[in-house]
This record gives C-alpha cells, structure tokens and sequence, in this order.
C-alpha cells in the first residue's frame, strides 16, 4: 500500500469512529443573553455529569458565549439559539462569559 | 481600547503562528509568498463568508454546526500538513541543495507549498469569523467608544501580524542544515495538536464520546488561554485538560507523521545500490 495514504486512511476511520458514537443528553440548562446581562446569571448542574446548555440570544448583537475552564467557544448570531454540549466537570463554580463584552456580561456555572 | 485588543489579538496568535511558520518553511521556493499571502486572503475571505452565515452554521447538525465545522477543517489541516512534511521528506534534500542554484523548476517547489496555504487558509478562517463578527459588532453599536474600540481591534490585528514576522525571523535564523529538521518537528507536532483539538471540537458535538475522562489538569499552572498556553497550544498542542482521547490522537498523529517522514526519507546511498 502506498504510505502516503495512511493519514488519509486514519482520517476516515476517525471519522467513522466518531460518527458512529451517540450524543449524550443529560441535564440541560437554558440561559437567555440580553443586551445587558444572562438570565439566570447563576446555574446549578450535578458534578461529575455531563450537561447541556442551551443559550437564547435575545439581544440585538451577535455574541460569543466562552467559558474557558469548560472549553466553551461558541458564536450565536442575534435572535438566535444554540445547545452547546458540556463534559462532565469536577465540582467547582466556571465562569461564562459574552466575550465580545466580557467585562459587564457574565454569570457562573457551578457543579457540585 | 485595550479589552479590544487584546481579544482581537488571543484569536490571532494561532494564525499569526501558523503564518510566520509556512513562510519560513518556504523560504526560498519560488512564488512561495504569493500562495502563502493567497492562503491569507481566501481565509479572511472566508471569514467574512462565515460571518455572515453565523446562524445558518450555528443550527445545522442539530446546533453541532459550528463544532462540526471547525473539526472538519482542522481535519482538512492535519491532512495537508502530514502530507507536506512527507512531500519534504522526500525532497527536501533537492530542494536544499537546489536553493543555491538559480532558476529552480517552480513547479516542483509550488506542490508542497500548495498544502502549507491551505493550512494557512484554514488557520485564517477559523478565529477571523470571530473577529470579523466583534470589529463588525463594534461598528454597528455607534457607541462614543466605536472608534477606539476599532482602534483597539485593528492594534489587536497588528500585533497579531508583528507576531507572524518575529515567528519567521526566529526560525530563518536556524542555520539552513537544522532548518529541515526543525521545521519537519514543528509541522509534526503542529499537526498532532490540530488533530486533538479537532477531536475536542468532536466532543463537544458529542460525536465522540469514548475514553472521554479528563488525564491531567494543568490550567492552574499554565492556562491553555494564556498568551504562553496558547503559543504552547499551537506549536506543540499545549492542552491544559486533555481526554484520554485526544491524547491518544495526539500520540498516534504525531507517530504517523514521524514515521512516514522516516520511512519516505531516500537512503543517502541509495543511487549507488543497485536494485
């Protein structure tokens, strides 16, 4: 076999590795951004258990919604929703942020 | 003005990296530059694209678009980088040595450079929709503050930039033996980093969810959205909290590419050896 087709070979079988696996839904949070704030600010998910949180952007701008210790980076345009997928974390209490205005709009996550 | 900067330049580093990186792996092959600055412009191009259709990525796949999205063309990266570092492996000796001559075959030079724009496209493409989407969220707020926020934004861009050149004049630096060698290591491991983050970005979508327990949790000592952790996270993968599965990626890319470069390599004696 040609060697240069390895990676590629590696790439598939990732891919069909990946597609293969299910989603995992368990508890599902639900935040609403507003021009000036989220609401709720503070959440509570159980520790140790996967969660999702479902972001409603009812403000009038574009936002980024990031919570770097959850590894969370998303872009959600005006007037739209998105579900973003959290891992299970250790109990402790994660900031979020509207990175565009991150110094006014945030709240915390806290698993416990 | 400051805020504004600096979130513009955290989401340029990787890219400011990346680019100083191709050109000095380049250097020298002609009509490098033009496919590297080519690379540039389709992905900020393609930044403004993606702008525009945020919503559209955002709720395909279930919501999962924007994950599935970035692990796709980190993917499309990995690729494109294992296949230059094996394409150099095989000619790089020629085309070291070619370098002293003039009139070099462009074409010889242009295949393995086509894969590094890429690379650089997609690097481009990845955060520029993020700072296309605050530059252009700045522009429409007509706040009093628009203007030095915007300045702020485009000093962000311009650090990015002073980045790209310091990377490249720190790596032409290595005497021209070592570069290949260097080089080859960098895009290695470049290459492995892109491919767990890619795997993270799978995860996220909750497209993958084997061996997914955290190894080690290192953000208290070096955060992964640090400028050093995100330098660190670029050139070498820098993860601050890992899965299993992203490290096993990371291992597993890194050896592919390690060993096909070894393998493809042509034996220093090999013309003389008759077959």
């Amino acid at each position: 076999m040609n060697p240069a087709k390895f990676p590629l070979l590696a790439g598939v079988a990732l891919t069909a590795l990946a597609l293969s696996a299910p989603v995992r839904a368990d508890t599902q949070l639900e935040i609403t951004l507003t021009d000036t704030a989220f609401e709720p600010a503070e959440v509570k998910v159980p520790a140790g258990a996967a969660f999702t949180v479902l972001v409603h952007n009812k403000s009038a701008a574009v936002a980024e919604i990031e919570a770097k210790d959850l590894k969370i980076e998303k872009v959600v345009a005006a007037g739209e929703d998105i579900l973003i997928n959290v891992r299970a974390q250790d109990a402790g209490t994660y900031l979020f942020v509207n990175e565009y205005k991150e110094d006014t709009i945030f709240g915390h996550i806290t698993a416990e | 003005m400051l805020a504004a900067l600096i979130i513009v330049f955290r989401e340029i580093i990787e890219a400011g990296l990346i680019i100083g990186i191709a050109l000095a792996v380049t250097k020298g092959v002609p009509g490098a530059m033009r496919w590297i600055i080519g690379g540039v412009l389709a992905g900020v191009l393609g930044s403004c694209v993606l702008a525009i259709f945020t919503g559209a990525v955002s709720s395909a796949f279930q919501g999962m678009g924007q994950e599935l999205f970035n692990a796709t063309i980190l993917g499309l990266a990995v690729l494109m980088l294992g296949w230059h570092n094996i394409w150099m492996a095989r000619h790089g000796r020629e085309l070291a040595a070619d370098m002293k001559a003039a009139g070099r075959d462009v074409a010889t030079g242009v295949k393995g450079v086509g894969a590094l724009a890429v690379v650089v496209g997609v690097a481009v493409l990845r955060e520029g929709a993020e700072v296309v989407l605050f530059l252009y969220g700045i522009v429409v707020s007509g706040h009093e503050s628009a203007a030095q926020l915007l300045l702020g934004g485009f000093g962000g861009l311009a650090l990015g930039a002073a980045f790209t050149v310091l990377t490249y004049i720190g790596l032409v630096h290595i005497p021209l033996r070592h570069l290949f060698a260097v080089t080859s290591a960098l895009i290695a491991f470049l290459a492995a980093g892109m491919a767990a983050q890619s795997v993270a970005f799978l995860e996220s979508a909750g497209k993958v969810t084997a061996l997914d327990q955290t190894v080690w949790n290192s953000s208290r000592i070096l955060s992964e959205d640090s400028v050093v952790g995100r330098v660190l996270h670029t050139l070498i993968g820098y993860m601050d909290r890992p899965t299993a599965m992203e490290l096993v990626v990371y291992l597993v890319v890194l050896a592919i590419i390690f060993g096909l470069g070894r393998v493809m390599r042509p034996k220093p004696f090999r013309r003389s050896i008759a077959t």
